[in-house]
């Protein structure tokens, strides 16, 4: 999975391509959490997931991980460019409802400020 | 009047949903193919045709003869790239007398409000789809003549109107979903069958485990089979087919589960049509396979686990059973034969998987006193049965053994047959009439595992050996 990380407005975004599954989920919340450690002015971090094109349950609680570890420092996790097929296990395991999901990068960047 | 259905096929949408034709794709819990069939009935059409091609085995499996619905049922093969009308062309002289013509995937959508009743088709009717002809029923020769020749005359036909059905297309996912959804808010009820019910907006399938703890809000259809764990909630407007489970807090509203689907704990399943581990939306036609089995799976086999333990042990009992008693059976029959008094009454039964098969009987009356009541006392009587369980014709317990001729009727309502040697009507002395076979089977097919066969086996065997000391009941004495 290649993942990029860069500053926008003082909010993080975050773009991840490829399959997020069990095989990919440490090595992601690996390289996460050294960008956090060394970006340590952010707080509020957008995801964009257009490139996401899988992901099973382990995926999704790594997400679940990443928003707590957020939202523990005080900030926000907002998703954006949901893909369609991601959207609906979003849908069938509820998680749309804890995280706020944005149609575009500049919507959750916005909403971050 | 012959009718000629086409099931050959692969549109998206069904193949999609994992089905070879859209023949076998369930509305409401019934193959599309099924509602045909009914209509073919309900036209007076007993014979009927089924063209086949994609899917073909499973079609076959599905329809067997007919006589399910009442019907003679032939096939004929197409080859998948060959244009389906060029079928009637083989042999038109057959079509000519009157032709009921189904050639496209639609669904016969009944108009009126109450079940049909049979009807009688004169003239001429057609449904038209993308330019050809779709559905046809006629009487006329010389229009059929044309027809089948190529020609789409259509001049003074009518529409399907006239008869109290519409053929409905079928053309994608969102009409398939439509359909389903439509049936279950209501117009299910236009389709059950005499002595039925649609009135609550809930049609339940036999051996559904709902513990008290689920909660259900109709309209909804649950197929055969199925499982809701404990706080699970199902409906509005949900149709889930047979031998599916839903695990704990799972919300299901306005969707489609399809047979054999397992639906894992805490899901939220809306507008949505779900087929094992597959998810479709509806609405677009995507399909998401979900790799997760704790979330979406499919529910392996169509026997239930506990089938599965009732045939091994009833088989093995029965062989136990028929060691016991060969000897018996034999010395007394030999005895009885012996005297004069002996003779077996032969009887065509239905036997399991749609199969039909002879059975020996031997009947009570005119037996020597003492033996009929040493045959009866020792169940040597059920011997031949017992020896059809060793067969795999019947089961060891399960319900009465149905005649061919005489309950078919009753054969068609049931959709769980299980022809048993012992059965509720086992320890009692006097036949059951056809409300009382009705009354068990539905019991049995409601309650059936295997702690329900044993009570069936010890019931049955335990009160007739105590009425080999009580004296026989008086009706079996010669």
């Amino acid at each position: 999975m290649a993942t990029t990380y860069e500053i926008k407005d003082g909010t993080g975004l975050v773009t991840m391509n490829g399959p997020l599954t069990a095989g990919q989920v440490d090595a992601f919340r690996a390289e996460f959490n050294e960008w956090q450690k060394s970006s340590e002015t952010v707080r509020n971090v957008v995801l964009d997931c257009h490139g996401i094109d899988f992901m099973d349950s382990s995926g999704l609680g790594a997400l679940i991980a990443l928003l707590k570890r957020i939202t523990e420092r005080g900030g926000d996790l907002k998703l954006a460019r949901l893909p369609k097929k991601v959207r609906m296990v979003f849908e069938i395991t509820r998680a749309y409802k804890i995280f706020q999901i944005c149609d575009t990068v500049e919507e959750a960047l916005q909403a971050c400020k | 009047m012959k009718a000629v259905l086409q099931t050959g096929g692969t549109p998206a949408w069904a193949r999609d949903l994992g089905f070879e034709t859209w023949a076998l794709a369930p509305i409401a819990g019934r193959p599309l193919i099924e509602y045909w069939l009914e209509l073919c009935d309900l036209l007076r059409i007993t014979d009927v045709r089924l063209v086949l091609s994609d899917g073909a085995q499973a079609v076959e499996t599905y329809a067997q003869d007919g006589a399910r619905w009442g019907l003679k049922i032939s096939y004929s093969f197409l080859d998948p790239d060959e244009d389906p009308d060029l079928f009637l062309q083989r042999s038109p002289e057959l079509w000519t007398g009157g032709l009921f013509y189904l050639r496209a995937p639609l669904f016969p959508r009944r108009l009126n409000e109450q079940p049909l009743e049979k009807l009688n088709l004169v003239g001429t009717h057609l449904h038209r789809e993308g330019g050809r002809t779709a559905c046809l029923a006629s009487s006329d020769a010389a229009f059929l003549s044309s027809f089948i020749a190529g020609g789409e005359l259509a001049l003074g036909a009518q529409d399907f109107n006239e008869l109290g059905f519409l053929p409905e297309p079928v053309n994608s996912l969102h009409d398939y979903f439509e359909l389903n959804l439509r049936m279950v808010r209501g117009e299910c009820s236009r389709y059950v069958s005499p002595g039925y019910f649609f009135k609550d907006g809930a049609s339940i399938g036999f051996n559904v485990v709902i513990p008290p703890a689920a909660r259900l809000q109709p309209p909804l259809v649950i197929g055969n089979n199925t499982r809701l764990s404990a706080l699970s909630q199902v409906g509005p407007d949900v149709v889930i087919g047979d031998r599916c489970i839903v695990d704990q807090q799972s919300e299901l509203a306005n969707c489609v589960i399809l047979d054999g689907t397992y639906i894992g704990r805490n899901l939220e399943i809306r507008d949505k049509i779900v087929v094992g581990r597959r998810l479709i939306d509806p609405t677009d036609g995507t399909v998401a396979d979900i790799e997760d089995p704790w979330l979406l799976s499919t529910v392996p086999g169509t026997m239930r686990p506990a089938d599965i333990i009732r045939a091994a042990v009833g088989w093995v009992l029965a062989l136990l059973l028929a060691i016991l008693q060969v000897v018996p059976f034999l010395l007394l029959a030999a005895l009885q034969k012996i005297t004069g008094r002996w003779r077996l009454v032969r009887g065509e039964f239905h036997a399991t998987r749609q199969r039909k098969t002879a059975l020996l009987t031997c009947p009570q009356k005119g037996q020597l006193p003492l033996c009929a009541r040493v045959f009866r006392g020792l169940s040597l009587d059920l011997f031949p049965a017992v020896l059809r369980v060793l067969t795999g014709r019947f089961w060891l317990c399960g319900q009465e053994p149905l005649r061919v001729d005489f309950d078919d009727a009753l054969r068609r309502e049931l959709k769980e047959y299980f022809p048993a040697a012992f059965t509720y009507a086992t320890p009692r002395a006097e036949a059951s009439d056809t409300l009382i076979k009705r009354v068990d089977a539905l019991y049995y097919a409601h309650h059936r595992s295997p702690a329900e066969d044993t009570r069936i086996l010890v019931r049955a065997l335990s009160g007739r050996f105590a009425g080999l000391f009580r004296g026989a009941p008086e009706d079996l004495a010669s």
